[in-house]
Parts: C-alpha cells; sequence; structure tokens
C-alpha cells in the first residue's frame, strides 16, 4: 500500500506541474524567455528524479514504520519483563519464598530476555545491554536455586516442603542482583525510545 | 556408535508441570524423583536397543538448577557411563535455551569429578 508521505510526493509533482502550466501562460518575466516545448531528455530526467523521490519515500517510511512496530513490541516485552522481576522481589521481600512461584518468575524474565534477543537478532537490530541482562537474569536463576554449599560449609540455599530459606549472604546478594537486571531493562527501554 | 530411532520423554506430560527440588524430602516433584522413577529406566532401555533419547523440558513452571543437576548429574552417579549418556540423549528447549548447556555442564561435572 502507497504511504502517505509518497502521496504527498506524487501530488506535490501533479500540483507542480499543474502550477507551472498556469504560470507559463500567465506570467512574463522580464529577462527570461519561458519555452513553449520540452527537451525528452529534460522530460524523462524530471520523470525519473519523481520516480526516485516516490521510491525512497516509500522505502525510508516502510522501513521507519518496521522499526517503529519492533520497538514498540520490545518495550512491551521489557515491561512485561520488569513486572516478572517485581512479583519476583516481592515474593522473596515479603519472606514467602514458595519455590514454584519463585521458578515460575524467573522463568517467564529469562524466556521474555530469550525473546526480546530473538527478535533484536532477526531485527539485524543492536542493543549494548542485550549481552549483560542475558548474562545477568541467567545467573539470577542460579542464585535463586542453587543449593551447593560454601566453603564455609553452610548451605547458602535451603528448601523445605516447597518453600526456601536463603541466608541473609544469599538473600541481599539476590536482592542487588534484581536491581542490577532492573537498571540493565531501564536502560534498553531508554535506548529504544532514544 | 550415535543412536537411531527415537524415544521421547516429555517432562509437562510424563512427570510434572510443576518440577521442584533436588531431594524427595525437600518437596514434590523432585530431581532425585524424576531420575528415579523416569530418566533412569527409559535412558537404559534407549542405550540397550540403540536409540536417541529425545527430553523436551518445555511448558513447566520452570527448572531449579539443583533439580536437574540432580536429575542429569545425578546419572553419572548412578552409574551411567559418560559417553553413553551424551550419545544417547537429545535435549530440546525452546523456552530456555541456556537450560540445555547447563546439563551438559552438571554431566560434565558429574563426569570429572567421578574420575
Amino acid at each position: 500500500m502507497m504511504s502517505r508521505n509518497s502521496m504527498k510526493v506524487i501530488l506535490s509533482a501533479i500540483a507542480g506541474t499543474i502550477l507551472g502550466f498556469f504560470i507559463s501562460k500567465q506570467l512574463s518575466i522580464p529577462y527570461f524567455e519561458i519555452a513553449k516545448k520540452v527537451n525528452v531528455i529534460d522530460a524523462i530526467t524530471l520523470i525519473v528524479t519523481i520516480c526516485i523521490a516516490v521510491f525512497l519515500s516509500m522505502y525510508y517510511d516502510t522501513h521507519k514504520d518496521s522499526k517503529r512496530a519492533t520497538n514498540e513490541l520490545l518495550l512491551k516485552r521489557a515491561e512485561f519483563s520488569l513486572e516478572q522481576l517485581e512479583l519476583l522481589e516481592n515474593e522473596i521481600s515479603d519472606g514467602e519464598n514458595r519455590f514454584h512461584k519463585i521458578m515460575f518468575y524467573c522463568k517467564l524474565m529469562n524466556s521474555s530476555v530469550s525473546l526480546i534477543t530473538d527478535m533484536i537478532g532477526e531485527s539485524n537490530a543492536d542493543s549494548p545491554y542485550l549481552d549483560e541482562l542475558r548474562k545477568q537474569s541467567v545467573s539470577l536463576r542460579k542464585l535463586l536455586s542453587d543449593d551447593k554449599k560454601s566453603p564455609d560449609g553452610t548451605h547458602p540455599v535451603q528448601i523445605k516442603k516447597g518453600v526456601i530459606s536463603y541466608s541473609s549472604e544469599r538473600s541481599t546478594i539476590i536482592l542487588n542482583s534484581i536491581n542490577e537486571i532492573r537498571k540493565l531493562f531501564v536502560k534498553f527501554q531508554i535506548s529504544l525510545i532514544k | 556408535m550415535k543412536a537411531s530411532n527415537t524415544i521421547e520423554l516429555t517432562i509437562l506430560k510424563d512427570f510434572s508441570a510443576t518440577p521442584g527440588t533436588r531431594h524427595r524430602f525437600e518437596g514434590d516433584f523432585s530431581g532425585e524423583k524424576l531420575r528415579e522413577e523416569v530418566l533412569e529406566p527409559i535412558l537404559r532401555e534407549a542405550i540397550e536397543s540403540n536409540k536417541l533419547l529425545v527430553i523436551n523440558l518445555d511448558g513447566t513452571a520452570g527448572y531449579g538448577t539443583s533439580f536437574l543437576e540432580e536429575a542429569f548429574g545425578g546419572l553419572i552417579r548412578a552409574g551411567f557411563n559418560y559417553k553413553s549418556v551424551i550419545d544417547h540423549i537429545k535435549l530440546i528447549s525452546n523456552e530456555e535455551e541456556y537450560l540445555i548447556d547447563d546439563i551438559y555442564q552438571y554431566l560434565q561435572e558429574a563426569h570429572d569429578e567421578s574420575k
């Protein structure tokens, strides 16, 4: 479908031609002569120029619309990820620590980051924050559920009857990691809006 | 020898939508339970009949690292040969593609520890 800008270019060309025709009929400018005949080469040049202008305008519009639509989808996806991050933070902060909920919010956020990465890849765009975002969100999952013993022999993560308890040190690391991921998402969103 | 034909295992359908903790005593649907009741028998069958066990991880509520470590790393600790396991499993995880690398890492680590 022809875009609005392309229509403007075509209408301007038609209006310019009509205006030029009437001006040539009505006006007589001293020291200038309006030719009664048009050189074929000039006419072809004019048509080619108009065609190129229309084509460039259409290409630019399509490209711009597509980029805008992709950015809107990416922004929505980033917003969704931030919501999951907040739910995750609430679950940990209020001390409920239900294992399945924590893993579910974490999974949704990580899947969302994967989707964003795929979308960015497909649109041949690039984001300076995406690699770090992926790294941090995968590492958060490990912080949340890796029950390996610490070097001092304590368990930073313990799970009983579907409830996780974290050592105070691990809790702090998790909450810091959530904050870092949140900041990266916001930076990512800003980079899309700019 | 590379396996031919396939056996399919979908965690969502054949085990649980909510995979749980590492050990049975920690909660329901643990990695230990998956390994002992599902993975070990089906993988043994796959190895004996030289079939490829295709494990689909998608569709669940998410996996904890301890669950996956126990389920897969635990195979090596339970006596499965590392190379046989590697040759006879194929992992599918479209929703969280990094899980595949994690699982191979758990298998490798368990293999290194067993030396």
